[in-house]
């Protein structure tokens, strides 16, 4: 769905992403990991066409796009700080959505059990409900390329097995996702295809088996592949 | 409801919402409330004076006597507050990063800092209609109104309201923070009064040159009753270059955001400069106190080429008073005049001279008295001397108003008008809670 290779970003001289290369197969979830600071929402946000990079090649679905509009009719991006319309209540924050974009999906929202809290406003959610309206935003205009940043930031475990149960039911109906995901047992319960980005560059990437097979751990989990990428 | 009004409406919500917004209100109505009273009260007692002499009275122009300092107090409230309500509009989407979520929807940065400036006038729009209590108060108690004068200060006003929405976007555009941005909106607008004040303290030669186009001058034109063509052009030329940079600043798109906005105020600055040189002014004054009578006028247009020599300091109060007193009005019905003021040894040896050269004659005086200058004038065009005519005579309009109705007029500005929007603000709510905006939790 997406092939970029050659990403060069520098900001104020200092170099946050060093010729990164990266595949999110169609159809799979994509899982861009790594440690602080090496450079994962810098990465997504250049993919999602809101951050250009110095140099770069990237393809979406076979196409190269210049324009952010044309990007944006292929994808949908949601950063990980983002604090919605905080006096606005939920209701009126769909209803925002369902009137701009012609798109409402009342069963996602049931889904996400944001009937329970249509009421209330932004601010007032704890930050799980908060992440459930950023995901309603994300998954309910019918895009093929999802981006989200940090998705499961908030959710306590029951949370998030219907948040991944859900994007596995996305993924089924046949839409790509790239996460960017710090807690790696997450990642390794979710992510088909794996990247793996230390200090900006693209460390190795792959399924979790392709990285077993190549850091030589056939038994290993996500979290002893990743340390010992970043000996 | 199409698409571009569902945006425009949630933020004029954004603003109706905004805590500082009923707050700004107030400081409006308060201030208006104490200018118009002092300006009544002033205009009162000069005009028991006035009544007995028909000739003091033609000196009473209700617009520069009561409405000038009335838009003068919304002036200042504009230029020192206004952007703090308006800057958290745009600033906050980009601090709260919701920026990101309003580019996903189907509109393009224009679309939305279009409806983001259109929202944005309503408080200016809102503050202009605060002075039409005033207005029914004078016709009420038989005041006189002159129409276009007075139509020309509103759309100045409202000019001026537009181009500190569009810096006020610009500077949210810049910095992501409201602190910062108020900070360098607020700058940009009062950079205005440090090039006046450098002007009128002589600190550099550039401050002669780009006075004319400080925002408190220009605004100054239409406080005159001068309808200019360069001075509207202007003030819709900057709102647009603030408008374009913000555009520039936010357009994920554009990357060379510093070359594109050079290229944008260059294009801004190539429109006005032909325009500039080019003007078209119209007095607009019902006592046409920015034109010469017309037995003057018929003097002038036998001198298109007329040139003027001056020589005095431009700081000694004789110069300030030629020049606010006759040279602005010459330069209006002579735009092509030459005026040289002079300097160095020539200026030593012939201070306090006026030369006016015409067809290569030329006459020096001591006066800058109009009546004295006009017979010279005269002298060097063969006119005939002018004459004075009765109708010519702007008979003025004194009014004197009781302490009570001056009373009033405060009274109808710190309660009359709060209240009613207060009441306003009330219903807004009222009718959005009934109609089921904030607490329907099923209806979407």
């Amino acid at each position: 769905m997406i092939s970029a290779s050659g990403i060069f970003k520098s900001v104020q001289g200092l170099t946050v992403l060093s010729d990164v290369s990266m595949d999110a197969p169609r159809g799979r979830i994509t899982g861009i990991i790594g440690p602080n600071g090496a450079g994962k929402s810098t990465l997504l946000r250049i993919l999602a066409g809101f951050d250009g990079a110095d140099s770069s090649h990237v393809t979406y679905a076979g196409k190269t796009f210049h324009r952010f509009r044309e990007k944006q009719s292929l994808l949908v991006y949601m950063p990980e700080h983002v604090d919605i319309y905080p006096e606005e209540t939920v209701s009126g924050f769909i209803r925002f959505l369902a009137r701009s974009t012609d798109y409402e999906d009342e069963t996602l929202m049931t889904r996400l059990g944001l009937d329970a809290v249509m009421s209330k406003r932004l601010k007032q959610l704890s930050k799980g409900y908060a992440q459930r309206v950023k995901l309603y935003f994300a998954l309910a205009h019918p895009k093929p390329l999802v981006l989200l940043d940090e998705p499961f930031d908030g959710f306590d475990p029951i949370q998030l097995m219907d948040v991944l149960d859900l994007l596995r039911e996305e993924r089924s109906g046949g839409r790509t996702f790239i996460l960017t995901v710090h807690q790696l047992h997450d990642a390794e319960k979710i992510c088909d295809h794996l990247v793996l980005l230390r200090q900006g560059r693209t460390v190795a990437q792959g399924s979790l088996d392709e990285l077993r097979n190549r850091f030589e751990a056939p038994a290993a989990s996500l979290e002893e592949i990743f340390m010992r990428a970043l000996r | 409801m199409n698409r571009f009004a569902v945006l425009l409406k949630k933020e004029v919500r954004e603003i109706l919402r905004a805590r500082a917004t009923p707050l700004y209100f107030l400081l409006v109505s308060t201030l208006l409330g104490y200018s118009f009273y002092t300006a009544l009260s002033l205009y009162s007692t000069a005009s028991e004076a006035a009544l007995v002499s028909p000739l003091y009275a033609a000196g009473f122009e209700p617009v520069p006597g009561v409405f000038t300092p009335l838009f003068g107090a919304l002036f200042l409230l504009e230029s020192l507050f206004l952007p703090f309500l308006i800057i958290p509009l745009l600033a906050l989407e980009r601090s709260r990063n919701t920026l990101t979520v309003l580019l996903q929807l189907p509109w393009s940065v224009t679309a939305i800092l279009g409806a983001k400036f259109l929202a944005a006038l309503l408080p200016v729009l809102v503050t202009t209609a605060m002075t039409f209590p005033a207005v029914a108060l004078w016709i009420a108690w038989g005041g006189h109104i002159p129409w276009a004068e007075w139509l020309l200060l509103l759309t100045g006003h409202f000019l001026y309201g537009s181009v500190v929405v569009a810096i006020s976007l610009a500077a949210a555009s810049l910095f992501g923070s409201v602190g910062s941005a108020s900070i360098a909106g607020l700058a940009a607008i009062i950079a205005s009064w440090f090039i006046d004040f450098g002007r009128d303290m002589h600190v550099a030669p550039l401050f002669e040159l780009i006075t004319p186009w400080s925002l408190t001058q220009v605004v100054r034109t239409y406080e005159e009753g001068l309808l200019a063509t360069d001075t509207c052009l202007y003030l819709i030329l900057l709102a647009l270059f603030f408008l374009l940079a913000a555009k520039v600043l936010l357009d994920p798109d554009i990357r060379g955001k510093g070359l594109s906005i050079v290229l944008v105020f260059i294009v801004s600055t190539g429109i006005l400069a032909p325009a500039a040189h080019w003007k078209w002014t119209a007095d607009l004054t019902e006592s046409g106190r920015n034109s010469f009578p017309a037995r003057y006028q018929r003097i002038l247009q036998a001198a298109p080429d007329l040139q003027i020599e001056i020589f005095l300091e431009r700081t000694d109060s004789r110069a300030k008073d030629y020049e606010k007193s006759f040279l602005k009005r010459l330069l209006l019905a002579v735009p092509n005049a030459r005026v040289r003021w002079m300097a160095g040894e020539q200026l030593r040896d012939h201070y306090g001279q006026f030369v006016y050269r015409v067809n290569s004659r030329e006459e020096m005086t001591f006066s800058n008295s109009e009546e004295e200058i006009f017979i010279i004038l005269a002298a060097l065009t063969g006119s005939p001397p002018p004459a004075l005519s009765e109708k010519e005579v702007y008979p003025g309009y004194p009014l004197v108003t009781s302490d009570t109705q001056q009373r009033l007029a405060l009274l109808v500005y710190l309660l009359g008008v709060p209240l009613l929007l207060m009441t306003l603000f009330f219903f807004h709510r009222f009718e959005r809670t009934r109609t089921g905006v904030v607490h329907d939790s099923k209806k979407i």
